[in-house]
């Protein structure tokens, strides 16, 4: 299954439906002198949904700023390759890359309202996404764009919300914002981080199942940070686990849930195993068996092969050594 | 232990004046016992007015109308000494603890200062009594002698607790004790708390929108919208089984750890309105699946589900007209609700589809 080593991996050979390639990535914080990031990888197919699980301080947002080429300037990055789409964005010049920001891959922040311009309105904060990207569009075009955004993201009455200030919005409208300034101009792979932390859990409900319907509809990938096991089961098709900057195990999500294999996964499934074992005893909570047949299943070819760092324990599933 | 409960709330309301005298009611109408050594679980969406009241039942905040019953006495009649007298006995934890730290005090003081304030101690009594607490909260000694900003977030957490319980109060209000901490650590934190608990039959409040926590320490659970408490009772059987259609969607709204199963969710359409000069009727009946004429007619009524407790309130309650009409015959309730949940993948499709054809077209 897997047979590439990540640096004999020549940029442009992308397996069918591979969208972005991490390998062996390396990022070293100059001042507190550590490996924030310390050799990741990952593979990930159009469509596909990877979560990226951690504790804080684990190193998941940096992976993804990693990837969108966005570091502090304290942070280098040592080694490692990204390819995206058969393109190495490491070869790309800064300028390039914000080209390819927005309109190809886009980062979904969280923060909510904290993170808009308090000073614009929603919809011209969207407008200028559009904007920097189509600049030759006339005005009421990309309002109009705008609009048909929030719309397809799941926000009523989207012309008053074009023109609302950021104050004037709940904490999930403002989330939702966020999402539709990503999406804005369609780009082929997202990147989120936690940004649905803070939203209360029947807000975030709606906004995920929304915008999860929407991905999939889209055939567009993401890639997200999260803490929530509960996010990482409903939403993920892979889940790759980081602990102090290394990926300890990296495995589609059934395998995942139903065989961890390092400590530390096991660690993190043995609260949700707990929690799961006190639903099943809610009568009025009506738990269907997901179809699961009709989910599509990503088998990465890319991953780096096992070694004296990583074992095979099933297509798809690998397992770091534990120094123990 | 007596029979009268250790917190008695009746009729507790708190209205704020915002802008041109338009009326926030934070708290409307809340009645609540705590017992000693119980944990209330206060869970509900933002801006439901779980702080408030949380605030409102240690006067940190006046309540408008209402009475509050502490031990007996009623805390509403007390003023200046007496009160403040009063407040050893009752304590409030919040999210974040470096707000409530001066950040230039060592530990050792910040956990101190309740004592130099409530007691007169001598120094080596208070010496004691410091370390007593230290080990009580599970703190190593080593930081004692740092300052808050220099240790992790869940030892912030833990001075914080240890500050709390320095003077020995029989009840202690939690505001989202764990909301900044990962998993693993909020777990710790809920340990302690609920030694703590066993071993000092201190009384909580614990507010949380984090279900899980909040089931892991509370004996009873409380939910609230727009500043009401819809629906009260023990913990296991609301979570089992909630009555009111907000703490099903509530509840249901909480994403299994299995990528196997998936829940029926009963879903609200929108989100929570403003509190301001809300409508007369049900708070929920704007987002209710099952609303009916009546229910935006006038308050909804309380339903006992189960029995009175001794001091005249029911065990478990709930608010809702269309319940009313069902609470001999809880099953069917429950059908009525599950006709209105759905998986909605199917909905969802549609509406992504409409909506972009209307963007294409």
């Amino acid at each position: 299954m897997v047979t590439e080593t990540p640096d004999a991996t020549p940029a442009g050979s992308t397996a069918s439906g591979e969208i972005l390639r991490v390998s062996d990535l390396t990022l070293h914080h100059l001042v507190e002198d550590r490996l924030v990031i310390d050799g990741a990888f990952m593979s990930v197919d159009s469509g596909e949904v990877l979560g990226v699980m951690g504790e804080s301080g684990s190193g998941k947002s940096a992976l993804l700023f990693g990837i969108i080429r966005l570091l502090l300037r304290e942070v280098e990055q040592r080694s490692g390759s990204i390819v995206y789409r058969g393109e190495d964005l490491m070869a790309k010049s800064s300028r390039q890359m914000e080209e390819l920001r927005g309109l190809e891959l886009a980062m979904i922040v969280p923060g909510g309202k904290f993170s808009l311009n308090p000073v614009e309105t929603a919809g011209s904060q969207i407008v200028d996404v559009l904007r920097s990207h189509f600049p030759d569009r006339s005005k009421q075009d990309l309002a109009d764009e705008a609009i048909d955004i929030l719309r397809i993201i799941g926000i009523p009455d989207p012309h008053i919300r074009f023109q609302a200030y950021p104050h004037e919005l709940s904490g999930g409208m403002a989330q939702r914002i966020l999402i539709a300034k990503a999406m804005a101009c369609s780009p082929q792979l997202l990147l989120g981080d936690e940004f649905t932390v803070g939203l209360d859990v029947t807000i975030q409900a709606q906004v995920m199942d929304h915008f999860h319907a929407l991905l999939r509809e889209r055939d567009t990938s993401l890639v997200l940070t999260t803490s929530d096991l509960g996010i990482a089961a409903t939403y993920c098709d892979t889940i790759a686990v980081i602990r102090r900057g290394q990926i300890v195990e990296y495995a589609p999500v059934l395998d995942f849930f139903a065989n961890p294999q390092h400590s530390y996964s096991r660690l993190l499934l043995s609260a949700a195993r707990e929690a799961r074992a006190q639903q099943k005893m809610d009568e009025a909570r009506v738990d269907v068996e997901r179809d699961t047949s009709q989910d599509r299943r990503f088998v990465h070819e890319n991953l780096p092969a096992p070694s004296d760092l990583y074992t095979l324990v099933a297509p798809g599933h690998l397992v770091r050594l534990e120094d123990e | 232990m007596t029979d009268e409960p250790l917190l008695q709330i009746r009729n507790l309301t708190k209205t704020f004046t915002v802008g041109k005298g338009q009326e926030l009611v934070a708290v409307s109408n809340v009645s609540l016992d705590l017992r000693e050594g119980e944990t209330l679980g206060l869970v509900g969406e933002s801006g439901s007015g779980k702080t408030t009241l949380g605030r409102v039942v240690l006067r940190l905040t006046e309540p408008d109308t209402g009475a509050i019953r502490f031990e007996g006495i009623d805390l509403l009649k007390l003023d200046g000494e007496p009160m403040r007298r009063m407040r050893s006995k009752m304590q409030i934890v919040y999210q974040d603890p470096m707000l409530g730290f001066n950040p230039r005090m060592r530990v050792r003081d910040i956990i101190s200062e309740p004592l130099r304030l409530h007691e007169t101690l001598s120094r080596t009594e208070l010496q004691k009594r410091v370390m007593e607490v230290l080990e009580l909260a599970d703190l190593d000694p080593r930081v004692l002698n740092e300052r808050p900003g220099a240790i992790r977030k869940a030892e912030q957490q833990q001075v914080a607790i240890a500050r709390a319980i320095a003077t020995g109060p029989r009840f202690i209000v939690l505001d989202e004790p764990t909301g900044l901490l990962d998993l693993s650590v909020s777990i710790h934190i809920i340990g302690i708390l609920r030694r703590l608990q066993e071993e000092q039959k201190i009384a909580y409040i614990f507010i949380s929108h984090d279900l899980s926590a909040v089931r892991a320490i509370s004996h009873r659970l409380a939910i609230m919208y727009l500043g009401q408490l819809v629906e009260t009772g023990p913990i296991e059987d609301v979570f089992a089984r909630p009555t009111h259609p907000y703490s099903e969607a509530l509840l249901s709204s909480v994403l299994l750890p299995d990528p196997k199963t998936t829940r029926q969710r009963l879903r609200l359409s929108g989100e929570i309105p403003s509190p301001i000069d809300l409508p007369p009727g049900c708070p929920l009946a704007p987002r209710c699946p099952l609303v009916e004429e009546r229910c935006t007619s006038g308050p909804p009524p309380l339903v006992a589900i189960r029995g009175n407790g001794e001091s005249g309130q029911p065990s478990w309650w709930s608010t809702c007209f269309p319940l009313s009409d069902n609470e001999e015959n809880l099953d069917r309730w429950y059908d009525i609700m599950h006709e209105h949940e759905s998986t909605e993948t199917e909905e969802l499709r549609a509406a992504i589809a409409a909506a972009r054809a209307k963007n294409e077209g």
